[in-house]
């Protein structure tokens, strides 16, 4: 049993009568009793009335493992470090494992590890693209990302660069943009370099990125043809600033929008038109002529788009703010002109901050902590605005990142499907199937149906609104916001769920894999089965691992008195195992991150 | 030990739980509610939902004198005279569908097929005056999620107190008809909608791209879980739900746990009915997502007895309609899958005896500019809408031809510079389109009013379409 040093708990919160939140408790350690003063602490040893011959034996509904034993309560025994390193972890990564807590906890502080983190190599998604897709092929380019996503050292960033993906939005379910493969794997290695960049940098190579032209339409966009009638396109204009800069309402540090009832607008139609004429006269690089088919070997998506004058429009373009930019400038000075414009903008680092916290603390922050960030974009405290490592590092340190769960019951966020499948394979050593010499005699984990699956699939939402909006309320009408939400359908969560069930039942470590199943992840049960020995053991596990100590007392008494039902021996504990983990994972309470 | 909680007592716990995070079952019903007023016939109405903004200038477009000034305005991206599929109107003379549109052709003259013409966005009754002035107008104009939400709410201006969609007044209207049923009256098999939202009633989100699966381990399901301890596991799972539903935790969790049980119940109850009802003559290419959607929209429409349901209201979307660039490449796909699924699903409705009881109609985020950028359009405002079913009064263009002159055209937004956009500024209101569906479904003048709050502004507030 281990012991601890302190709770995490302000003496102050406990004394205000807090005790019922679960999360204190599973904060406390076995000094503090809270909850369940009746009750010793945990750590008991195997269950007292388990049946030796096996898991399938059962006691009639109702009873007890034998009907004699007093009712037993559970109690969650977690040090509150390794609690406070999961539920970090839980932000910063694509989920805690028992290896990464103890590696956390190995750093002088949680600053030290962001900045190892941020200095590791980028794992990128490119290499493997090319060497496993012949550019039409989709699949390789997920398997490289769920690569990155399980074994990449640079958890930090790939979880920083996701979120980015679902900002600067583009989606191979576009028809172009589906045979570009190589493009589309550059665009998120674009990304995750850029990651803990500067803004400006990133809006930069996002506007010149050959596939964000071509989902946006930016490349060969032309001048404006009065004769013919033709305008520029205004495609990227209204997405760049909407969607990837100010957002479309006039905003204070806060993150709000003023008036509630009528909000200002941060930019009229007309302004959309002027910025629609500086995004002209940029095309592929290197094509012999402004609208050939042929666009050479291979790179035109893969390096950035250049500019052609004969179809820039250089006339003078009023932007925002008041800014002008003067005639006759280049393509590339006007682009520069209006991104540097863009920039200075007040609303990107409000926009950029409460999106980031949202992917990656907590969908409701409050304006203070929103505030907070904001003022860490506009200056990293060395004059620089747009350092995303900087706001980055702000967003996880930060005190409601920390604590904001001790005090607000609206803490936390719906955890992303394609998160919450990372965590699990991340957490049981997921590997490959023996009979997995997949589609490209590649390692590949599942990839069959995972957007349909989950609602969720890396570059593959069905409009640059991403998978979900930003302000999506848990209730419509109400203030709560909730963007994660948006695709917790019938539809996806029946799917998810019956994953889940295939998942513990048929595909782990013991299954006899058959042809049916050629491609399939398996999930390694061993770990826990030993723990199952102890009831408390293996429930403790499950808190600390997968619900980073927050898990509800009353949750956790349903888990125990169901593995009371089943033997302690191997098969008995394996079933204790696969059941009681299918439960973790269909549980409402699974899917929330506080 | 703890009392087991078995579905029963779930369902128990969930309607006490505050709407609209509980069950799918409008906690105005109960028994006896199917005579309430308005539900006297079995109805169903269908939503198409053209996601991107729609080129709809280019699906129907004007004949005789006028399609000089069409053709003028739109340039290369003109759909050539000779291809159009000729119909008429008894007021407005000649007009053509889309050369790939023929299944609107036929259904416009068997006069099952209505136009409505230049729809969109209004607050009130809005000239080029009134745009350039100071006349209430939508807001963020041009925009694809605040226009899409404009049509799908009805309102003006989009805020917590309009936040609810007029597809949601029917589908409360729709749950009151229903009675005490386990599912609610209104799929969306496009998503996370606007349209249904409601604080009335929720919708249940489907995906036709995959069969409705039971969720294992609920309801005895499973074959890989032993049956020893199938019926407990379920009983756990059902429990962990309960205790995510209690009402002292924390909004999220309520919600999501009332989505997990929402989830449970809907399939468990959807499995049985669509399989029941496969509707195999439905007939579409296996790759025409809106064709799969309608095809499911067709089974549980058959599915109304198994079901329980009076009333439904249906969603499908089919996206890809934002056609900036290579719109002449791009625009008969998408013109060509649209006609196949709604021909096919029309067909369908017809081979069952229930058209005069389905009615579907069309919707987008936008028109789109009449003038191109180069090789595509970009956000407009106004749009022609279909709607179609034998309850429709068809074989009629509603509402005024816009005008499609390049120079001094009243109805055109404009450019910054005062020069022509074809940003076409719309006659008819979605609040007079909506407030004509929904009396057919028949939601009540005082559910209307309060739906459609705008709907005061405008005088005509039945467009004429349905027949009664």
């Amino acid at each position: 049993m281990k012991q601890n040093s302190h709770p995490v708990i302000p003496r102050w919160l406990v004394l205000f009568g807090l005790l019922s939140l679960p999360l204190i408790q599973a904060c406390s350690d076995a000094g503090v009793v809270v909850g369940n003063p009746q009750t010793s602490t945990g750590g008991n040893p195997s269950s007292p009335g388990s049946t030796p011959s096996g898991g399938d034996l059962s006691e009639p509904e109702g009873g007890g493992p034998t009907g004699e034993t007093p009712p037993e309560t559970s109690v969650s025994n977690l040090d509150p470090a390794d609690v406070a390193a999961s539920r970090f972890l839980t932000q910063a990564t694509f989920g805690p494992t028992p290896e990464s807590i103890t590696e956390l906890k190995s750093k002088a502080s949680y600053a030290a590890w962001i900045d190892e983190q941020m200095a590791l190599p980028v794992s990128i998604v490119e290499p493997y693209t090319r060497a496993n897709s012949n550019g039409s092929n989709t699949e390789p380019r997920h398997e490289g990302w769920w690569n990155n996503i399980l074994g990449g050292p640079d958890q930090l960033r790939q979880r920083v660069a996701f979120a980015l993906s679902q900002i600067f939005v583009v989606s191979d379910l576009d028809y172009a943009l589906a045979n570009n493969q190589y493009g589309m794997a550059n665009y998120y290695d674009m990304l995750s370099r850029n990651a803990f960049g500067n803004y400006r940098q990133l809006l930069e190579d996002v506007t010149l990125h050959p596939v964000m032209g071509v989902y946006l339409s930016m490349v060969r966009n032309e001048k404006a043809n009065e004769a013919e009638n033709i305008r520029p396109d205004e495609n990227y204009a209204r997405e760049v600033l909407q969607l990837f800069s100010i957002g479309l309402y006039e905003l204070n540090n806060r993150g709000e929008a003023l008036p509630l009832d009528n909000p200002k607008p941060a930019y009229t139609q007309n302004q959309v038109e002027e910025f629609a004429r500086v995004f002209t006269g940029w095309n592929y690089d290197r094509v012999s002529s402004w609208e050939t088919n042929n666009l050479g070997s291979g790179d035109a998506f893969t390096t950035p788009m250049v500019p052609d004058e004969r179809f820039h429009d250089t006339g003078s373009k009023t932007l925002l703010n008041g800014r002008v930019a003067p005639a006759g400038l280049s393509t590339r000075e006007d682009m520069t002109f209006a991104l540097d414009t863009i920039f200075q903008h007040p609303n990107v680092g409000v926009l950029m901050s409460k999106q980031l916290i949202q992917r990656l603390v907590t969908s409701n922050p409050s304006p203070e902590y929103i505030e907070r960030i904001v003022n860490v974009f506009n200056n990293n405290g060395a004059g620089v605005r747009g350092d995303l490592a900087a706001v980055v590092k702000a967003i996880l340190l930060d005190s409601e990142a920390r604590e904001g769960h001790l005090s607000d019951p609206d803490f936390g966020k719906i955890r992303e499907p394609l998160v919450r499948l990372a965590h699990l394979w991340r957490a049981l050593n997921a590997t490959t199937g023996p009979l997995a010499e997949g589609v490209h005699a590649t390692p590949s984990f599942d990839m069959h149906r995972v957007d349909e699956m989950t609602g969720q699939a890396v570059l593959q939402s069905k409009s640059v609104f991403n998978f979900y909006k930003p302000d999506h309320t848990v209730v419509p009408g109400g203030n709560t916001l909730s963007p994660e939400m948006q695709i917790m359908s019938e539809a996806n969560l029946a799917a998810t769920h019956n994953n889940y069930h295939h998942q513990v039942y048929r595909f782990n470590e013991r299954s006899n894999l058959n042809d049916d199943n050629p491609r399939v992840t398996l999930i390694e049960l061993r770990p826990l089965v030993e723990l199952a020995i102890d009831r408390n053991a293996l429930l403790d596990w499950y808190n600390l691992v997968f619900f980073a100590g927050g898990m509800p007392d009353d949750m956790r008494q349903t888990l125990f008195d169901y593995m009371g039902t089943l033997g302690n021996d191997d098969s008995g504990r394996f079933a204790r195992v696969q059941d009681t983990l299918f439960m973790v994972l269909a549980a409402p309470q699974f899917h929330i991150q506080r | 030990m703890k009392d087991p909680v078995d579905k029963e007592k779930r369902r128990l716990l969930k309607a006490l739980a505050a709407l609209p995070l509980g069950s799918g079952v409008s906690m105005l019903a109960g028994n006896g509610q199917a005579h309430a007023m308005g539900c006297d016939n079995a109805k169903s109405l269908v939503c198409i939902f053209l996601a991107g903004g729609a080129d709809s200038f280019n699906m129907f477009v004007p004949g005789g004198s006028r399609y000089t000034d069409y053709r003028d305005s739109r340039r290369e991206l003109a759909v050539a005279e000779n291809d159009l599929l000729s119909v008429n109107d008894a007021q407005q003379g000649s007009f053509g569908f889309h050369s790939l549109l023929p299944g609107f052709q036929q259904l416009y003259t068997e006069q099952r097929l209505a136009v409505i013409s230049n729809a969109g966005p209004l607050i009130r009754p809005t000239s080029k005056s009134d745009y350039l002035g100071t006349v209430a107008l939508p807001q963020s104009l041009f925009a694809h999620n605040t226009q899409q939400k404009l049509w799908q709410t009805g309102a003006g201006i989009v805020n917590g107190n309009n936040a609810f969609g007029w597809g949601g007044a029917i589908s409360a209207h729709a749950a009151n008809c229903n009675g005490n049923i386990p599912v609610a009256p209104a799929f969306s098999m496009g998503g996370s909608t606007d349209w249904l939202a409601s604080a009335k009633s929720n919708y249940v989100s489907l995906n036709a791209d995959v069969a409705v699966e039971r969720m294992y381990g609920y309801d005895n399901i499973s074959d890989w879980i032993p049956p020893q301890r199938l019926s407990r596991v379920g009983r756990s799972l059902n429990e962990l739900i309960a205790q995510g539903q209690q009402s002292g935790n924390p909004l999220l969790t309520r919600a999501i746990a009332n989505a997990v049980g929402r989830a449970s119940d809907a399939t468990s109850s959807l499995h049985a009915a669509l399989k029941a009802n496969p509707l195999p003559q439905m007939q579409y290419n296996g790759s025409n997502k809106l064709a799969k959607q309608l095809h499911l929209v067709a089974k549980l429409i058959a599915s109304r007895g198994q079901l329980g349901m009076q009333k439904q209201v249906f969603f499908v979307l089919m996206g890809g309609w934002d056609t900036h660039s290579d719109q002449l490449e791009r625009q008969p796909d998408l013109l060509t899958a649209l006609n196949e699924a709604v021909t096919s699903f029309q067909a369908t409705i017809d081979d069952i005896n229930l058209a005069s009881s389905v009615t579907s109609f069309t919707a987008s985020d936008f028109g789109r500019t009449l003038t191109s950028n180069g090789n595509g359009t970009d956000h407009g405002w106004g749009g022609h809408s279909f709607v179609f079913g034998s309850a429709v009064d068809g074989g009629r263009v509603i509402g005024e031809t816009p005008n499609y002159s390049t120079t001094n055209n009243p109805d055109d937004a404009g450019e910054d510079d005062g020069s022509f956009a074809g940003r076409i500024i719309p006659k008819i209101s979605v609040n007079q389109y909506a407030a004509t569906l929904s009396r057919w479904m028949g939601v009540s003048e005082a559910e209307l009013n309060q739906a459609l709050p705008d709907l005061q502004n405008f005088t005509e507030t039945n467009l004429g379409f349905m027949n009664a």
